[in-house]
């Protein structure tokens, strides 16, 4: 399981209550860098469903001059979902499996030449190297520098990879 | 306009009895102020592409013409003049003389191609502020560590203002945080519209390029045009969230 947005709110909760443009800021503030700006709707949307799950309360609180603030907070089942997911290890991302069927299938069915198919996958990889270094040098904050740096190191893997596939390919000639 | 035009360029070394074809027909040209990297794994030839292109080695056939010059058949002495005015070098091994400080090293080329001690010295002092070594201009070359070291070739390379700058697996020496500081000064370099000719087996370094040629076996298998789009925000980091 990836990070959801219910685990991100969920996480954010858990260090005090607080409510949807709260939260948005804060998502905003730790990965504002690598990602569009968040959509306030979306968050109360799953902060509705989270309420619906008995993972979090809310409470409005009033305010002098405007309408009253609806502030959430996490309920003792949410901490536990919390806990469990935090317990759980992410699982390693393995192949790019759709290029890695396409390669297959393909070169089974001669629909086109596997090298032809690695090459535009390595244009692809490359350009793609391309933007995240160029966006390494822009951004500042430590956790978008680490999430780019896996980003750099999952490519050049593939890359990598590529390349084996490649050699594989050619030395076996008849691609069938 | 085109600077450098290479025209199915062969190299071949006989070992033994069998010929290796180390440069195998490659076609290649450079535009004034472009940066093309040639990427591919050791053995490829693609440093001896490089050296071809720098007359550091003489190809077995093919033309290649700096301007409109044709160049393949200089002499010795010919080559040696364009590296010393036109084509600048950088290696991974560095190649500094140790028993003279940075500045002399930078100095030395401008010396060669007969400046005078001064415009040499203004020149050097220019370059060490550019490529942040100004402090380190009295040291010898063993003093220094190997980001420097590369910076100080880097500014040897550029000391007579070339028109063409080319690198061979220039970061190939160093650790992650000095490629990057030699990525920039390179980046930067082509941003004031050097030209630079790249080779290296690490796609980090090669996608810096306006242009990447993927080479195998001596040939050009494919190319790649790189930059110039407009960078998204998640950028291969999309599912960090996923929504």
């Amino acid at each position: 399981m990836g990070l959801t947005m219910r685990h991100a709110l969920l996480a954010l909760l858990s260090k005090e209550p607080a409510h949807g443009y709260e939260l948005k800021h804060a998502i905003e503030a730790e990965l504002g860098e690598l990602w569009p700006p968040v959509n306030v709707g979306q968050i109360y949307k799953t902060l509705g469903r989270l309420k619906a799950d008995g993972l979090v309360r809310s409470a409005d609180v009033a305010q002098a001059s405007r309408p009253d603030k609806r502030v959430f907070e996490l309920t003792a089942a949410g901490r536990d979902e919390l806990n469990a997911w935090v317990d759980q290890p992410a699982p390693a991302v393995r192949v790019k499996d759709e290029f890695f069927t396409k390669l297959v299938l393909v070169a089974r069915a001669k629909v086109v030449d596997p090298l032809v198919l690695i090459d535009r996958q390595r244009r692809a990889h490359l350009r793609e190297l391309r933007s995240v270094t160029d966006l390494a040098a822009t951004v500042t904050g430590m956790a978008a520098r680490l999430a780019v740096e896996g980003a750099v190191l999952h490519l050049q893997a593939d890359l990598k990879w590529l390349e084996r596939c490649e050699q594989a390919f050619t030395n076996r000639g008849d691609t069938a | 306009m085109t600077l450098l035009r290479a025209v199915a360029l062969h190299r071949h070394f006989t070992v033994g009895d069998t010929v290796v074809r180390a440069v195998d027909g490659i076609d290649l040209t450079v535009e004034a102020g472009e940066f093309v990297s040639v990427m591919g794994p050791s053995g490829c030839g693609k440093s001896t592409l490089l050296h071809l292109l720098g007359g550091l080695d003489r190809p077995t056939s093919g033309e290649i013409h700096l301007d409109d010059e044709r160049v393949d058949g200089l002499k010795e002495a010919g080559w040696a003049r364009l590296r010393r005015r036109r084509i600048g070098f950088v290696f991974q091994a560095y190649n500094l003389i140790d028993d003279l400080s940075v500045r002399d090293n930078l100095e030395l080329p401008a010396v060669l191609a007969g400046a005078s001690a001064q415009q040499s010295r203004a020149r050097a002092a220019e370059l060490l502020d550019q490529l942040g070594i100004g402090a380190r201009a009295d040291v010898a070359p063993a003093h220094l560590s190997g980001g420097e070291r590369q910076r100080v070739a880097i500014g040897r390379a550029l000391m007579n203002r070339p028109d063409l700058l080319l690198a061979d697996e220039p970061t190939g020496a160093l650790d992650s945080r000095a490629t990057s500081e030699v990525l920039q000064i390179l980046g930067r370099l082509h941003a004031g519209g050097q030209a630079i000719v790249l080779v290296t087996h690490d796609p980090r370094v090669a996608t810096l390029a306006d242009r990447l040629l993927t080479v195998r076996d001596g040939q050009v298998v494919d190319e790649t045009r790189l930059g110039g789009g407009t960078a998204s925000p998640v950028l291969g980091l999309g599912d960090l969230l996923e929504r």
